[in-house]
């Protein structure tokens, strides 16, 4: 396997093989190949297509408390029957909120592989005993678990926006294809969520002893998005694109301090203590 | 150029005791040196330390002049590090293992394919080659993490038990490996270890860590004046024969302690003159666990 140009000339042929020997790992572990691939699955394939069947296929008169629920459209939608409207709700308010479960748990899972799962395995020590500087290997574990997060991410959205489509076509909505939060979700927020997600992993590595205990931590990351989920759910506020490139830019800026903070602690010293 | 130096090197863990104190070290390019101590006598530290993976409270360590706590990645350029604690990776095989350290220390492939297979037909593991690292017994397993750190042409190498866990077969091939490299390759050896044999096979220089402190150092010879042993001359005599002056060992041998080898012709010819038999003679030399023994006790008493 041959890493694309670009990053060829960002990283060196030996931080190239720890990052490929980090992939092999992580496909290895049964808990991370089911993350990476079923987790994504759940979120952004089957949940849609029950919510979708469920649209097409339940009666709007055994819908209970659609009246209520019609509250969460906007002016533009107002046209919708109960199906649809149904459809779009998901679309705008629970199937963001459930992508984004997708980098932040890949993120988190595969930094627990790399960094906790390394140390527990005892092998953190014999990579501090290679030619790698400590920020070269740091550099190139977070840099592996960003890429694979992000890979499975973008996969992940092509066939969330595959499933939304045929959605849109079956119940006769142009709710997906017309939603500019979609934009600043999967090219701002999801990158902003992966590199959170992976130093937040580094951060508590120190203190973490086995890799079930990080994933285990991994949990309380997803706190916030559910609590962002029930606000929008209930009518308290609502994210639109702009409130997206906000709330996007407030991560990047909490990925830069953690990143300081990880890449100073990031030593042989404090790691195998 | 010394190899490998260390100047009033102190660690301590809880911030009360001292797992190394004030140690001081100077071992010559091209020797093996063995530093030997019970259990908690601070090896590992020193190893640890030396490697760039601790960093000293006080004092400071070079390896060729090298500091590892400012360069750790140029020290693992030229020296190789085996300690317990570092292990290789479970779902690779070792020949996989080798490689991968290979590629990481900046070799090509094909290269590090090479010397992967070399050290381990020299390390007698080259039949367990396609094996993976979590099915190989613990006596593969060290010999795997020596070729590790063998994979770079090493100036220098830190070892940290390396024949713990291995049958007497699996030590002689590591001691050979090691022994060649010094002998052949000029190759400094610092051998963290409680195996007194072993150590007093491989090297010339010794010195001894008891509770973090050095408390003798130098070359066999030196320890055993130390610590006032000497060579014992033995004699085998008819069995109902006496001799004044020895004392009757239990494999019947009659011994006595001389300053040197050149006394032995002398005693040999006193002992015909005094109308005994000798069946057999002997010498033994003092060994590193007896220089040792000694100058552990002495420390105790103090």
């Amino acid at each position: 396997m041959k890493l694309p140009g670009f990053l060829s000339k960002l990283i060196d042929s030996r931080e190239t093989a720890l990052i490929k020997k980090d992939f092999k790992e992580m496909w290895q572990n049964m808990i991370v190949r089911t993350m990476l691939v079923f987790v994504p699955l759940l979120f952004v394939v089957l949940l849609p297509i029950l919510f979708m069947v469920l649209a097409k296929v339940l009666p709007s008169s055994s819908m209970q408390g659609m009246e209520q629920m019609r509250g969460l459209l906007t002016e533009k939608q107002s046209y919708m029957n109960n199906q649809q409207a149904l459809f779009a709700i998901y679309s705008d308010y629970l199937s963001p909120m459930l992508f984004l479960i997708v980098p932040l748990m890949t993120a988190c899972v595969t930094a627990a592989n790399s960094f906790v799962g390394e140390k527990e395995r005892s092998t953190m020590e014999t990579l501090f005993l290679t030619p790698l500087t400590a920020p070269e290997i740091f550099d190139s574990k977070v840099l592996g678990c960003v890429g694979l997060s992000a890979i499975s991410s973008l996969i992940s959205f092509v066939l969330y926006a595959i499933v939304m489509s045929v959605g849109d076509v079956l119940l006769e909505v142009r709710s997906f294809w017309t939603n500019p939060n979609w934009i600043m979700i999967v090219f701002l927020l999801s990158p902003a969520l992966i590199v959170f997600g992976v130093l937040f992993m580094v951060l508590v590595s120190g203190r973490s002893h086995s890799f079930m205990e990080s994933v285990q931590i991994c949990g309380y990351v997803l706190f916030p998005l559910i609590l962002i989920y029930i606000g929008q759910f209930t009518g308290a506020f609502r994210l639109n694109a702009v409130s997206y490139l906000l709330i996007s830019f407030l991560i990047m800026i909490i990925d830069f301090i953690i990143w300081k903070i990880t890449s100073v602690h990031f030593t042989p010293e404090k790691l195998l203590r | 150029m010394n190899a490998i130096f260390a100047e009033r090197l102190t660690k301590s863990f809880n911030g009360r005791q001292n797992a190394v104190d004030l140690l001081t070290l100077d071992i010559p390019e091209g020797i093996a040196y063995g530093l030997v101590g019970g259990s908690g006598a601070g090896k590992t530290t020193v190893v640890k330390m030396m490697a760039g993976l601790l960093t000293p409270d006080s004092g400071q360590c070079t390896i060729m002049g090298i500091n590892p706590v400012k360069a750790p990645a140029h020290l693992h350029q030229i020296c190789g590090v085996v300690t317990s604690t570092a292990h290789m990776y479970a779902c690779m095989t070792g020949r996989e293992n080798l490689i991968l350290f290979g590629q990481m220390a900046g070799m090509k492939t094909e290269d590090a394919q090479i010397r992967a297979a070399e050290l381990m037909k020299d390390l007698g593991i080259w039949q367990a080659r396609d094996l993976l690292v979590r099915d190989l017994p613990t006596g593969m397993l060290q010999r795997i993490s020596l070729a590790r750190a063998l994979m770079t042409h090493p100036r220098v190498l830190l070892l940290d038990e390396p024949t713990s866990g291995l049958d007497t077969e699996g030590a002689e091939a590591v001691l050979s490996v090691i022994s060649g490299l010094v002998r052949e390759e000029g190759v400094t050896v610092l051998l963290c270890t409680h195996h007194l044999i072993y150590a007093q096979q491989l090297c010339g220089q010794f010195g001894i860590l008891k509770e973090g402190h050095l408390i003798a150092n130098g070359s066999l010879e030196t320890l055993c004046q130390e610590a006032s042993c000497h060579i014992r001359a033995g004699f085998r005599l008819p069995q109902e024969d006496k001799i004044q002056g020895f004392t009757k060992c239990g494999d019947g041998f009659w011994e006595r302690e001389i300053d040197s080898e050149e006394e032995m012709p002398d005693l040999m010819r006193k002992t015909v003159a005094e109308g005994h038999d000798i069946y057999e003679a002997r010498l033994n030399y003092p060994t590193l666990t007896e220089a040792y023994t000694t100058l552990i006790g002495k420390e105790e008493l103090l």
